[in-house]
């Protein structure tokens, strides 16, 4: 269905699903606890998944460590700067500090999102949902805004995509340029370890002292 | 099977090390770390084979990645209540600070670029 609608942003496989799925929930009437018994074992796979982030950081080493000091800079603020701004915006619209420990690490792929807000003790499906939300909007808006700006260094805008928005960044960043795919990767692999240490000195250092 | 074996293997270890030194970063975080480190391992010792076993499972799982996230993604029926309540403080406040992570990173990416890059010509340049 995403490929017929030529890929568009907006047809995001991940969002398509989930839609269909809790509509046929809520219109049968079944529990989400009735199917979540069923899905566990794709819920499971999640962490798997996330170690297997460690084979395209590996494949591309050379090239990650050419750009090695681009990459670490870029790392450090935009991870920074990806939960600083979450829980400060958050903090002026007067969220509840459980819905900001749940968004503070949307960033990240799902996988560590959801396990970071699950150690901090958030709602995993509220990251889970906020998560997906966020690899949308960075999916949609990277292309424009980058172009706008008129950055032509597809190592930096796939980096970008793939530090703010993960997966579904990266498969985004795919679809326009391997180069930026391969950064995209890259950067989704590193901001699961950044985000995996910066969210919780974070929200300890602003807030939850 | 082994390859999808060493994922697991390395996911419990990577558990098993968040569990013992106690602090707040998902246990799979370091299963990346021993995972990266089996890969090379495997690549220094050469055995293709070993390496193969363990690129196919990766891929199959990083290629449907996105799938995995849909029971949880669904749980957002049971939270229906909070986003009835702060939904457009959510999506305006996701959306600014994903805006805002992107614009950091691509900006300070090609500004250290370029000064790397201005160093190592200077440094070049010295050696003539």
């Amino acid at each position: 269905m995403s490929i017929r609608a030529g890929c568009h942003p907006l047809c995001n496989p991940v969002l398509l699903t989930v839609i269909v799925v809790a509509l046929i929930l809520v219109s049968s009437g079944t529990p989400y606890s009735a199917y979540f018994e069923g899905s566990k074992f794709i819920h499971f796979l999640l962490g798997p998944a996330t170690v297997a982030l460690g084979h395209p950081l590996y494949k591309n080493r050379c090239v990650v460590i050419e750009a090695a000091i681009p990459i670490v800079v870029a790392l450090i603020v935009g991870s920074f700067t990806a939960t600083i701004s979450v829980v400060l915006v958050g903090l002026a619209f007067g969220l509840p500090d459980e819905i900001l420990i749940s968004i503070a690490p949307k960033s990240a792929t799902a996988g560590i999102s959801m396990g970071v807000s699950h150690s901090l003790g958030g709602d995993v499906s509220l990251t889970a949902a906020t998560t997906i939300l966020t690899g949308i909007i960075g999916a949609i808006a990277v292309t424009p805004l980058m172009n706008v700006l008129g950055i032509k260094d597809w190592r930096a805008r796939g980096f970008a995509a793939g530090l703010s928005a993960h997966g579904i960044g990266t498969a985004r960043a795919l679809q326009i340029n391997p180069i930026a795919g391969t950064f995209s990767g890259v950067a989704m692999g590193l901001n699961a370890l950044g985000t995996a240490i910066v969210v919780p000195t974070i929200l300890l250092l602003i807030h939850f002292r | 099977m082994y390859g999808l074996l060493s994922v697991l293997v390395c996911q419990l270890f990577g558990e098993t090390l968040a569990y013992l030194i106690g602090v707040p970063i998902p246990g799979p975080v370091f299963g990346i770390v021993f995972f990266i480190a089996l890969l090379a391992f495997w690549e220094k010792i050469g055995t293709v084979d070993a390496v193969a076993s363990l690129t196919k499972p990766a891929e199959l799982l990083l290629q449907n990645m996105s799938l995995l996230f849909v029971p949880a993604g669904v749980g957002i029926i049971q939270r229906s209540a909070v986003f009835s309540e702060y939904g457009f403080a959510l999506v305006v406040t996701v959306f600014t600070s994903t805006i805002a992570a992107l614009l950091a990173t691509v900006s300070v990416f090609l500004a250290t670029s370029r000064l790397v890059s201005g160093t190592l010509h200077r440094d070049r340049n010295d050696q003539h």
